[in-house]
């Protein structure tokens, strides 16, 4: 504290340089808030569970080679030889998955002409999905194997069982998600009964505000003009080895092809790709404007250690020792760092306000100020520590030959 | 006060040995002024940067205050020429960002005094020099006879046992000069010992004794004709 008040005033004195570094700290502390703020937003929502036991679980495409009216025995043959691969925990046919990018979506409605009460994703599945998917029952009863429709057509239309996810049944029942249990949903101009509840299913769509908000209804659906799209879940850890055991088994029947083979993670991959970029460009900038922030601090201190070098000597023979020195542009860098975060900190909660109407994102919180406060803080006096270093090495002896 | 005992320095550049003090003894009592004369380059400042602890010695003996120099670690140096010595140099050294009050205070916040005490050595120092009411003027705004006032006021107000003076008139007329010199020698008077460097035969007989350094010799003259013949 001895340098503090001193400081200050010689700061106060020299102005123009002191106020240029303190807008580059104000600046960066703004952006760099802002900028970890967003980042942090987007891996936050990157790392959304699907529901599914992703690490274990790929689907696969094939196509259909009976006649139309016979998909739905095709499929179901498919499946049971995937069932019957060593490795494999489950199978079920699901026309869309999570994360996809594609599938269907509706509005629910609780009476046939009444408004709409919310709006989601629909999934249809067998029996078999609590296994493959890896859900998890919260409320109600899962589907029994009387409970799934068959249909070469699109299921959506036909009246049938279906659970739906907590993010779904609350927006629906914000009182208690428990009620929609035993209730009769409409969507698509039928009457669905609602089972049970699962924790968590996304949808297709990662982007959509509704992307937790999901239908599955028990529905084994097969259309000859589509190819069938299969979920499989493997006992952890053989998940490559079960692909290319699967893929051998169904190439064995003539004219099979696999049109399409994803892991789950390579879905979540694809999915986020835009947010992954977005993300490391903010990174990057974010990165490279605490580099240049960190050279600009570092420069102003080396510019001032060679302008003041006769200045550190005279210090110096005047009784500072190597660690006041240091000490001395230690604190100067703090005062400069402190001042400028102050105005970065107004800056930033302006820069944010700005953001969270043009961009609809939320407030930056206060654990963010803080961070970036501590981190412009170290940075600044990472900067200095070296041209510190350099000063408390100058000679005393400049004092009396000049620098 | 200063013993110095078969004292030298060396130097060395790309391996060429440069002897810029030969062997040497020294004393300095108590209260007593000093002049050291020599021509550019006979090593009147290497002696003042060793007597002043700047700068190492190469061999000898170096007590000051009764303590061996020698040994000292740099953060144990500091602190004794922070209380021990005064320095004045030729071209004042004040800190422009500072104001005189600042200036003067600087080498005290190194020492533990408290606010109170710095504030009243340095009230006191200032009057001494007599600028204490132009404490919150700038060194820019001084003459330069006045920014070397600011600076004995920033050597004495420690209260050192000794002041360094090195040319400490010699960016000054010779009206000014002689204004340094008066008060050099009231500070010398009230008991603080002062070892000047200067170039101004006049001047330096103004001092109790003369040293002369002549290619890195040290002699004491008697008169300072000597020095002049």
């Amino acid at each position: 504290m001895k340098d503090f008040f001193p400081i200050l005033k010689s700061l106060k004195k020299q102005k123009i340089a002191p106020i240029l570094l303190t807008l580059q700290v104000a600046i960066t502390f703004m952006v760099l808030v802002n900028t970890a703020y967003m980042i942090g937003e987007r891996s936050k929502k990157m790392q959304r569970p699907t529901g599914l036991d992703e690490a274990n679980t790929f689907y696969i495409v094939t196509n259909f080679l009976s006649e139309p009216h016979q998909v739905i025995a095709e499929q179901n043959d498919i499946l049971r030889q995937i069932r019957g691969v060593e490795g494999v925990v489950g199978a079920t046919a699901l026309p869309s998955l999570s994360l996809v990018g594609w599938g269907r979506y509706t509005d629910f409605y609780l009476e046939p002409n009444g408004n709409s009460v919310g709006f989601g994703g629909y999934l249809s599945s067998d029996e078999h999905a609590l296994k493959t998917l890896d859900l998890e029952m919260i409320a109600g009863e899962w589907f029994v194997p009387s409970d799934i429709l068959e249909t070469d057509k699109e299921g959506t239309f036909l009246p049938s069982q279906v659970v739906v996810t907590q993010a779904l049944a609350q927006k629906i029942y914000p009182d208690n998600w428990r009620d929609i249990v035993g209730t009769t949903l409409y969507f698509n101009g039928a009457p669905h009964h609602v089972k049970g509840v699962i924790k968590t299913l996304q949808n297709a769509w990662q982007f959509w505000s509704a992307v937790d908000a999901t239908v599955l209804a028990g529905v084994n659906e097969a259309q000859p003009a589509s190819p069938s799209h299969i979920a499989v879940r493997t006992q952890p850890g053989r998940l490559e080895e079960v692909m290319n055991n699967t893929v051998e088994t169904l190439l064995k029947t003539p004219g099979r092809k696999i049109e399409k083979m994803s892991t789950m993670r390579e879905v979540r991959q694809k999915a986020y790709k835009e947010d992954l970029a977005t993300s490391k460009i903010l990174t990057a900038i974010g990165v490279g404007l605490a580099i240049i922030t960190a050279l600009g601090i570092f420069g102003q201190a080396r510019y001032n250690v060679s302008r003041r070098t006769q200045q550190i000597g005279t210090r110096r023979a005047l009784g500072a020792n190597k660690w006041d020195i240091v000490r001395f542009f230690m604190v100067e860098n703090a005062v400069v760092s402190s001042i400028g975060v102050v105005i970065g900190l107004l800056g930033a909660i302006i820069l944010n306000n700005q953001f969270v109407e043009l961009l609809s994102i939320n407030p930056v919180p206060l654990s963010y100020l803080l961070a970036g406060t501590v981190v412009i803080f170290i940075l600044g006096q990472l900067a200095v520590i070296y041209p510190a270093t350099r000063a408390s090495r100058v000679s005393p002896a400049i004092a009396t030959r000049g620098a | 006060m200063l013993i110095m005992k078969n004292l030298a320095k060396v130097f060395y550049a790309d391996r060429i040995k440069t002897q810029a003090l030969h062997p040497f003894d020294l004393q300095v009592e108590q209260g007593e002024f000093v002049s050291i004369i020599g021509s550019s380059g006979s090593g009147k400042t290497t002696f003042l940067n060793i007597a002043g602890l700047l700068e190492e010695h190469s061999e000898g003996v170096y007590l000051l205050g009764g303590q061996d120099v020698t040994t000292m670690k740099d953060k144990q140096k500091s602190a004794f020429r922070n209380e021990k010595i005064g320095f004045v140099f030729q071209s004042f050294n004040l800190i422009p960002e500072l104001n005189l009050y600042d200036n003067v205070d600087m080498p005290l916040r190194y020492r533990k005094f408290t606010a109170a005490e710095r504030d009243k050595r340095i009230m006191q120092a200032l009057e001494q020099v007599g600028l204490a009411g132009r404490k919150h003027h700038y060194p820019n705004q001084l003459s330069g006879g006045q920014q070397q006032r600011v600076a004995i006021a920033r050597a004495i107000a420690g209260s050192p046992a000794m002041i360094l003076a090195d040319e400490p008139t010699g960016n000054l007329d010779s009206k000014m000069a002689q204004g340094i010199m008066t008060l050099l020698k009231d500070i010398n008077a009230q008991g603080t010992s002062i070892i000047m460097v200067t170039h101004d035969n006049e001047q330096a007989a103004q001092a109790n004794r003369i040293i002369q350094i002549k290619d890195g010799h040290l002699s004491e003259l008697k008169t300072l004709e000597k020095a002049i013949a």
